[in-house]
């Protein structure tokens, strides 16, 4: 596997393979001050304070006295970080069941118990949520009577289920709450259809004494490659760190994973994901039986050109344009262009533009890569 | 100056135990950091790791101090300084007591 990718600094990468197999980092031993606060700087930007820790207790890294004072501190806020969010995931979902709306839990949360062998080691920056489509106004209306505020209104009315990805509600505690309708923007969003992750029972994780619903193991795998693969340029680390983590577990259902593969046309976003993990976190994935099995996934062209509309600075606007491939029907293209060309006058005033000064932003953005 | 009684039964017949509806995390081994159910911001208990542990279970006063007594605190200070920890923690809903009748 080989892929084409900016590189992440080598020591927060050091972090983000802590204690996977056969990983092909050496320990960082001591780190002078030169390159301790670079490290820091890593790894604070990628949540990854708790990996820090393990690495540390497991020897990979060894700091001074002062570099382990910091540490400490590191450590201590991103656990009260970590639990105002869950507290807050506990609140936010008990607030959806209590009337009625079905969610799961998606990513750090779930992700901390489910797959991680000490949640410390998987932070978290906000609360996130997959929602039913026929719920999802209603999970809104219900989240903002208990003092939630959308951040940015709809690009247009009705756009949100139709078309949308997610929306982010401020709560009343200050923290982030990301509603999800999709997995990810663009065709692979329209293509991996989010309802189906309802079709089956949930796997359960335990937060105190609170049993919320997460996605099952194979979903999480897919999800987990849908994000490191498609939605940051450069990829996050912990994304990918999710994907390993996942995959060496040995415990999907690998034929499922195959069969989502497939339906939601995402072979060629799992074995980048895959792909990407490995080279950037240098562990050995193809050992895996998930790595095997799309080891042997042939690159189309096409995809390979639809997963480049993710990358580079103007991502936002070209992958929701791919996105118009994957709708079927003139009517639903020309409706998602349209939306996409002249979002309503609130959805503009929210983000700060002028009907042109938007359109003129989207061309910067979409020429900047080309 | 010694703490006085906890107030209510002896502790021969109240046990301690975490609150249930805690989330926690253990930092470095030795930082418990937990969040009760309320809002109040999450604590931070340096050192505490070995009293968190036993308190997964219901313990006594007693049991708790002669669990943590073996390593460096006399006795007569891990009692008064494990008195009032328990009742800052139980202020706090991080634990509760059991009374037996």
């Amino acid at each position: 596997m080989v892929t084409k990718i900016k590189t992440p600094s080598s020591f927060e990468a050091i972090v983000a393979a802590f204690g996977l197999p056969g990983s092909g980092f050496a320990g960082l031993g001591e780190l002078d001050d030169r390159d301790w606060p670079e490290l820091v700087s890593g790894v604070k930007r990628e949540r990854m304070e708790g990996l820090l820790v393990a690495a540390i207790e497991g020897g990979a890294i060894c700091p001074g006295d002062s570099q382990m004072a910091e540490v400490r501190e590191l450590g201590r806020a991103r656990a009260r970080v970590d639990l105002e969010l869950e507290r807050e995931t506990i609140r936010t979902v008990g607030k959806l069941q209590s009337e009625g709306v079905d969610c799961r839990v998606l990513k750090g949360p779930a992700l901390a118990h489910l797959v991680y062998p000490d949640p410390m080691w998987r932070g978290f920056g906000d609360v996130d949520l997959l929602l039913r489509p026929e719920s999802w106004y209603r999970a809104i209306s219900i989240l903002e009577s208990s003092g939630a505020r959308r951040i940015f209104p709809e690009v247009r009315p009705g756009f949100d289920v139709r078309f949308g990805k997610d929306a982010t509600l401020s709560a009343s505690s200050g923290w982030e709450i990301d509603l999800h309708r999709r997995l990810v923007l663009g065709p692979y969003g329209f293509w991996a259809r989010a309802e189906d992750l309802f079709d089956h029972r949930p796997a359960m994780v335990r937060l105190g004494n609170k049993e919320l619903p997460v996605l099952e193991a194979e979903d999480a795998f897919m999800y987990a490659c849908y994000t490191a693969a498609l939605a940051d340029d450069p990829p996050r680390l912990m994304a990918l760190r999710d994907v390993a983590q996942i995959a060496f577990a040995n415990s999907l259902d690998v034929d499922q994973v195959v069969e989502r593969a497939c339906r939601w046309r995402a072979a060629d976003v799992v074995m980048r994901a895959l792909s990407l993990s490995e080279s950037l976190l240098q562990v050995p994935l193809i050992e895996t039986e998930v790595g095997r099995r799309f080891r042997r996934v042939r690159s189309r062209v096409v995809h390979r050109a639809l997963m480049a509309t993710y990358r580079g600075p103007g991502r936002g606007y070209t992958s929701q344009l791919a996105g118009v491939v994957a709708l079927r029907g003139m009517k639903e293209q020309l409706g998602y262009l349209s939306a996409l060309a002249r979002p309503q006058d609130e959805y503009l005033s929210a983000r700060g533009f002028t009907p042109f000064g938007f359109i003129a932003h989207a061309s910067r953005r979409i020429r900047s890569r080309i | 100056m010694s703490p006085g009684p906890l107030p209510g039964p002896t502790s021969e017949t109240m046990t301690w135990i975490r609150s249930d509806d805690l989330l926690w995390r253990l930092v470095l081994g030795d930082i418990v950091v937990v969040a009760a159910g309320g809002d109040d911001e999450p604590l931070a208990i340096a050192g505490g790791t070995a009293l968190w542990k036993m308190l997964e279970r219901p313990c006594t006063a007693d049991e708790l101090g002669a669990g943590l007594s073996g390593a460096t605190h006399p006795a007569q200070s891990l009692s008064v300084s494990l008195h009032d920890l328990l009742l800052d923690l139980e202020n706090a809903g991080v634990v509760s007591r059991i009374e037996h009748r």
